[in-house]
């Protein structure tokens, strides 16, 4: 990579959002003052990352305030009331403030720089989303501050509990209001993705060789745009039942309690694959780079990512299998489905990686952990779609133990592993390796010790959302497993900051290309100059860095 | 490091689903049925854990021997795919569901035919409210009304069909008895009924398992199942007690 401008495109136009913001001009402001006013998409999404991380924490904080409280029988540590508003705001948290703004932020960082863009479509919109995102996060949680607690009515807030008769007071409508405003952010992000991949990518770069992970946002934007008007809508019902009269849901007016769950899951399964796809993503850039192979069946990939995508919004029903209110073979159907194209993901990982020279450098380690967890995860989903046997577990631990193998096992293992493997291109310098071992055994053995009791607790009978178990009905020893469980995994985390911290220290320069990657952010230097790009190597396949290297080596004597 | 590390974890997951297995003996981790329908979700049940446990052993002994023969250095091999191949991996994983979705219907069916044979033997009014149960015997003056010192009883005969009328005074409530291995919501105007065949004689723990507010976790109910004869003895006594 030494002789770089021979043969590669020089970038010399200004394109869209070059020059806006003074991110991108050498005489803007400096320091806090800058990162607060930026609209650079690498800086915004670095922003993104890091708040989400911040609530990411938040959100494991309360985790393990309520797995303290769980690890026996009895209430020790804290009230009923507490409790119902500790899961409450960590599923909250965890989902909206979390798991989709984590994704956002990389894909803000990478998709201009995988598609060779200097910036995002829209830079100002793309700084409004952020903004939006961490205003409707605090307004959110600052339902703590008020007298009567924050929401307390579990993060699926149901109807009738939610109503202002069953859950008064301003925790339940900050709650609202916040979730709103990061559906709105959420929306604002989808056009702005949706608008740079389809008119920013540089010459060459047609869609089928886009990185896997633009496609895996592309999906996932457009579930956003289809998804969140939806609950942006049902809060705004909840909002005006609590706050002015009107009964939307209430029964004793006429309204249904079942039309909240049917907007709320319409919304809230394709959720689960906004939150999910990007991770997707982000394991199948890192997967091949680890293993010097290519990713093996592409135009499957993207087929199978678009048909998950598809198929995502025609199951919402298979949350309700116990109301006795819809069509069971139906959702059944479409529900077992989606197992199809999400196995073909599996297995196009599992062939990407056969005949590989394994590098098993942290990020590696991360994403073969993702595998994992992702396929337990996976084999529990297609038992929850037969509803003889979801109507046994559907509230129990066992949904809590498969949703976090989806969920936190894509969110966590998958964040980790993208951390890990764009840090040096974000900071200029690497994470230490050797503290990145101990962080991934330590999460791998503590979220399987925390998660896996919990299919055995949940096919016992053991309820979700519960503050308190009787003892001595087959419930106490897998709470302890988990409760161990959790505290192993607040050590991973600690771990990781730790090794933040310590490399920050040393500031280790990372080169450019430290992994030998294959797409475009390896091009430009690390971490990459405003506009991103002085240079571009021509774009010939999925794979332009790495077709860049070949050629270099092969030409030299 | 890696791989002894790898070997391990491989070795603990078999060893993990060892011990799920046998210490679970033919349940797999399910609990003892004690009604007609639960005797049928443990065999679905059965289906679904051996499906999956086969194909967990497939994909993770695939990602072992990956982990455990690679060796570092070099390029891999750099193949974009292959269509025979990736139809094969797309077609067995449909024909799997599609069999999965058959043996649910079919089992549905079974359990639906059990329920609805004829007139129930029983039937029961629960009404759930925050943060109790009711249950009302219906042609009979018998309730049994929970109160925060003692969990309200449900007695049911054994062998006999009782349909269980569910209603909520507030809120979405849910019955749920782990050992007869279903749930139903209990949602306000709307009114859905469980039937159950229990199959044994025993005392059963019963929760609320949908979230309903502060003292959700403390709305716990026991089912007492006992013989037609000592079903009849009860009612007698509760009907006398009532007058």
């Amino acid at each position: 990579m030494a002789a770089r401008p021979a043969g590669g495109r020089r970038v010399t136009t200004l394109d869209v959002g070059r020059t806006i913001g003074p991110a991108a001009g050498q005489h803007g402001p400096r320091g806090l003052v800058a990162w607060l006013t930026t609209v650079d998409h690498k800086r915004i999404g670095i922003l993104y990352c890091w708040t989400a991380f911040a609530f990411f924490c938040v959100g494991g904080f309360m985790a393990s305030l309520m797995r303290a409280e769980l690890a026996e029988p009895e209430l020790q540590l804290l009230s009923t009331q507490a409790y119902n508003e500790l899961f409450t705001m960590h599923g909250t948290v965890m989902m909206f403030l979390f798991a989709v703004p984590m994704g956002t932020g990389f894909a803000n960082y990478l998709i201009p720089l995988h598609i060779g863009a200097p910036d995002m479509a829209f830079p100002r919109l793309n700084a409004l989303s952020y903004w939006l995102f961490l205003g409707g996060g605090l307004v959110l949680l600052s339902g703590f501050l008020t007298s009567r607690g924050a929401a307390d009515f579990g993060w699926t807030g149901y109807t009738p509990l939610s109503d202002a008769v069953r859950s008064p007071g301003p925790g339940g409508d900050l709650w609202a209001t916040g979730l709103a405003l990061t559906g709105i952010a959420s929306t604002m992000s989808a056009i702005n993705f949706v608008t740079t991949v389809t008119s920013l990518r540089a010459p060459g770069m047609t869609m089928f060789r886009l990185p896997i992970f633009v496609w895996t946002m592309l999906g996932t934007s457009v579930l956003v745009l289809l998804a969140f008007p939806v609950i942006t809508a049902n809060l705004a019902m909840l909002f005006l039942e609590r706050n002015y009269g009107l009964h939307f849901f209430d029964p004793a007016f006429g309204g249904s309690p079942l039309l909240w769950q049917h907007l709320f899951w319409f919304f809230g399964h394709p959720e689960v694959y906004i939150v999910v796809l990007p991770f997707f993503g982000v394991v199948t850039e890192v997967l091949p780079v680890f293993a010097r192979t290519r990713l093996f069946g592409y135009k499957a990939f993207v087929i199978s990512t678009m048909a998950i995508a598809a198929y995502s919004i025609s199951t919402w029903a298979h949350h309700m299998f116990t109301t006795g209110a819809v069509d069971l073979p139906f959702f059944t159907a479409t529900t077992l489905i989606i197992a199809v194209p999400t196995g073909v993901k599996i297995f196009s990982w599992l062939a990407t990686l056969w005949g590989g020279r394994l590098r098993l450098r942290t990020p590696m380690l991360f994403c073969l952990g993702f595998l994992v967890v992702f396929l337990i995860g996976g084999l529990t989903g297609p038992m929850l779609a037969a509803p003889m046997f979801d109507q046994h577990v559907h509230d129990t631990y066992f949904v809590v133990a498969h949703m976090h193998y989806v969920l936190l096992g894509s969110a966590m293992f998958a964040m980790f592993g993208g951390v890990y493997f764009w840090w040096p291109k974000m900071m200029g310098w690497r994470l230490g390796e050797r503290a990145g071992l101990w962080h991934f055994w330590l999460t791998f053995v503590g979220f399987n010790l925390t998660f896996f009791p919990q299919h055995v607790l949940g096919m016992r009978g053991m309820p979700r959302r519960f503050a308190d178990y009787p003892e001595g009905v087959g419930y106490d020893t897998a709470h302890l497993l988990s409760s161990i469980g959790a505290a192993v995994l607040v050590v991973s985390v600690l771990v990781f900051l730790g090794n933040v911290v310590a490399s920050w220290r040393r500031r280790e320069p990372a080169g450019d290309d430290p992994w030998e990657g294959s797409t475009l952010e390896w091009a430009t230097t690390s971490p990459p100059p405003p506009h991103n790009f002085d240079w571009l190597p021509p774009v010939r396949s999925e794979r332009p860095v790495y077709d860049w290297r070949r050629g270099q080596e092969s030409s030299e004597p | 490091m890696h791989r002894a590390a790898a070997r391990a974890t491989a070795a603990a997951v078999a060893v993990g689903l060892v011990l799920v297995v046998t210490g679970c003996s033919s349940r797999v981790g399910m609990p003892d049925s004690a009604s007609a329908r639960g005797d049928e979700v443990i065999g679905l049940w059965q289906v679904l854990f051996w499906t999956a446990a086969a194909l967990a052993a497939l994909v993770l002994g695939l990602l072992a021997l990956i982990v455990v023969r690679g060796r570092e250095g070099g390029e891999g091999r750099q193949s974009d795919g292959h269509v025979p191949l990736e139809l094969v991996y797309t077609g067995v994983p449909l024909l799997i569901v599609a069999a999965i979705f058959l043996i649910e219907v079919r089992t549905r069916d079974r359990v639906d035919a059990d329920g609805s044979r004829g007139r129930p033997d029983v039937v029961v009014d629960a009404t759930a409210f925050q943060w109790q149960w009711r249950f009302a015997y219906e042609g009979t003056d018998v309730q049994v009304l929970g109160s925060p010192g003692s969990q309200p009883e449900l007695v049911l005969p054994v062998d006999q069909v009782t349909t269980i009328r569910l209603h909520s005074a507030d809120v979405i409530h849910a019955f749920f008895v782990p050992g007869f291995l279903s749930k139903l919501d209990v949602i306000p105007g709307r009114d859905n009924r469980l039937d159950v065949r229990p199959t044994r004689v025993g005392t059963f723990l019963g929760h609320c398992a949908e979230f309903c507010g502060l003292d959700h976790a403390r709305m716990n109910f026991t089912v007492r199942v006992v013989t037609a004869e000592d079903f009849e003895a009860w009612q007698r006594d509760q009907q006398a007690a009532a007058a």
